[in-house]
């Protein structure tokens, strides 16, 4: 082991996962666009970043080895998958188990996707609110600051927008 | 072969550097040596040290994580509205239509704007305003799991222009639904949404 995945070893210990993804994420994101393109390998870093999140979150770690070669063995494995379009077989050390993935995730993005659109409809200041809140995943509060207004009116055009997104929704369906 | 000798020397001694160079500008740029050069710039990756991440950069990953867009979160920790930064992309981009770039702009920032197409010179201006590759923080929206929403944009075919001024949704007559045909593109449009 190096100073340097001794140092990482420490990251993963204290459990600054942040810190590490963003150490590798060049790493991570210039192998996976060389192996294929700028659009896939964009989705493939990111299926890379994630998977080691989920595996982190799980509880994995990995005594001995250092995470540069976790890093670049699931950027291998994540590539498999990617050009073979299924789950790859490539068998994962002792105790790693591959991420669950889920497939709740398609109807969460459809859903936000569409909104995103209906929102692009709304009157410009329920718009903003809208995207700030909804989309962007701020506070009322933190909107209000950011549109230069108070919380309340922030609620007030949101309360307005959601009415005409109501509406817009039932006029689609 | 010089040229990509060349490319690799620069996008080396960059990632070097710590900057994050924007490989697939450099792919671009090499034109028919791109796999000669990325099959350089893989190796390479496979055996270079990661350099330590800056504290942008463990911001920005700290909120994708979290499921908030990186270039909010960069934009954050740089203190600046959204004006501000629309005002500074208006001048160093000569687009004259505020509202309609600070739209594109809240679109490309909360990652439902595909970035795939957005022009070169968007990605220069925010690199310039910003200091670092925003190229390589913007990503679509994502789930807590982080499954990308990249298939989702290609799925639902070529976004619509943004329309000059907002439709009046409410006083359209109930009995004639909008017009679907997606206005033509112009200078702006072409920016964020390339030329399809």
């Amino acid at each position: 082991m190096t100073d340097d995945d001794a140092r990482d070893a420490h990251l993963l210990e204290d459990g600054h996962i942040d810190r590490l993804l963003a150490k590798y994420h060049p790493v991570i994101l210039g192998r996976c666009i060389a192996r294929t393109n700028v659009r896939d390998g964009e989705d493939v870093a990111q299926d890379v970043e994630f998977r080691l999140f989920r595996e982190f979150q799980a509880g994995k770690r990995y005594p001995g080895i250092p995470y540069r070669v976790v890093v670049h063995n699931v950027i291998r494995w994540t590539l498999a998958e990617h050009f073979q379009g299924r789950a790859t077989d490539v068998p994962l050390p002792e105790g790693w188990e591959h991420g669950d993935g889920g497939l709740g995730f398609e109807l969460e993005l459809v859903d936000r996707l569409w909104i995103a659109d209906l929102v692009e409809q709304l009157p410009p200041v329920e718009r903003d609110a809208c995207t700030l809140v909804y989309i962007q995943g701020m506070s009322p509060a933190q909107a209000a600051a950011e549109l230069d207004t108070t919380p309340n009116n922030v609620h007030q055009r949101l309360f307005h927008a959601r009415r005409r997104l109501e509406e817009m929704i039932d006029g689609d369906g | 072969m010089a040229d990509v000798d060349r490319l690799f020397d620069e996008f080396a001694a960059a990632y070097v550097r710590g900057e994050q160079p924007d490989i697939g500008a450099s792919l671009a740029l090499a034109g028919d040596g791109a796999d000669e050069l990325a099959r350089l710039i893989d190796a390479f990756l496979r055996v270079a040290p990661a350099p330590e991440p800056r504290d942008d950069d463990v911001a920005v990953m700290h909120a994708r994580l979290g499921g908030e867009p990186g270039l909010l979160a960069l934009r954050k920790r740089r203190a600046r509205k959204v004006d501000e930064v629309v005002s500074d992309l208006a001048e160093l981009l000569e687009v004259d239509d505020i509202a309609r770039l600070r739209r594109y702009y809240q679109r490309l920032e909360g990652g439902t704007l595909d970035p795939g197409p957005v022009d070169q010179r968007v990605w220069d201006a925010l690199r310039d305003l910003f200091v670092t590759n925003v190229r390589a923080i913007v990503r679509p929206v994502t789930t807590p799991t982080g499954e990308s929403a990249m298939a989702y944009y290609r799925r639902g075919g070529p976004p619509r222009p943004l329309e000059k001024r907002s439709p009046m949704i409410l006083s359209a007559s109930a009995s004639e639904p909008p017009a679907r045909d997606a206005p033509e593109r112009d200078e702006l449009d072409r920016l964020f949404l390339g030329d399809d």
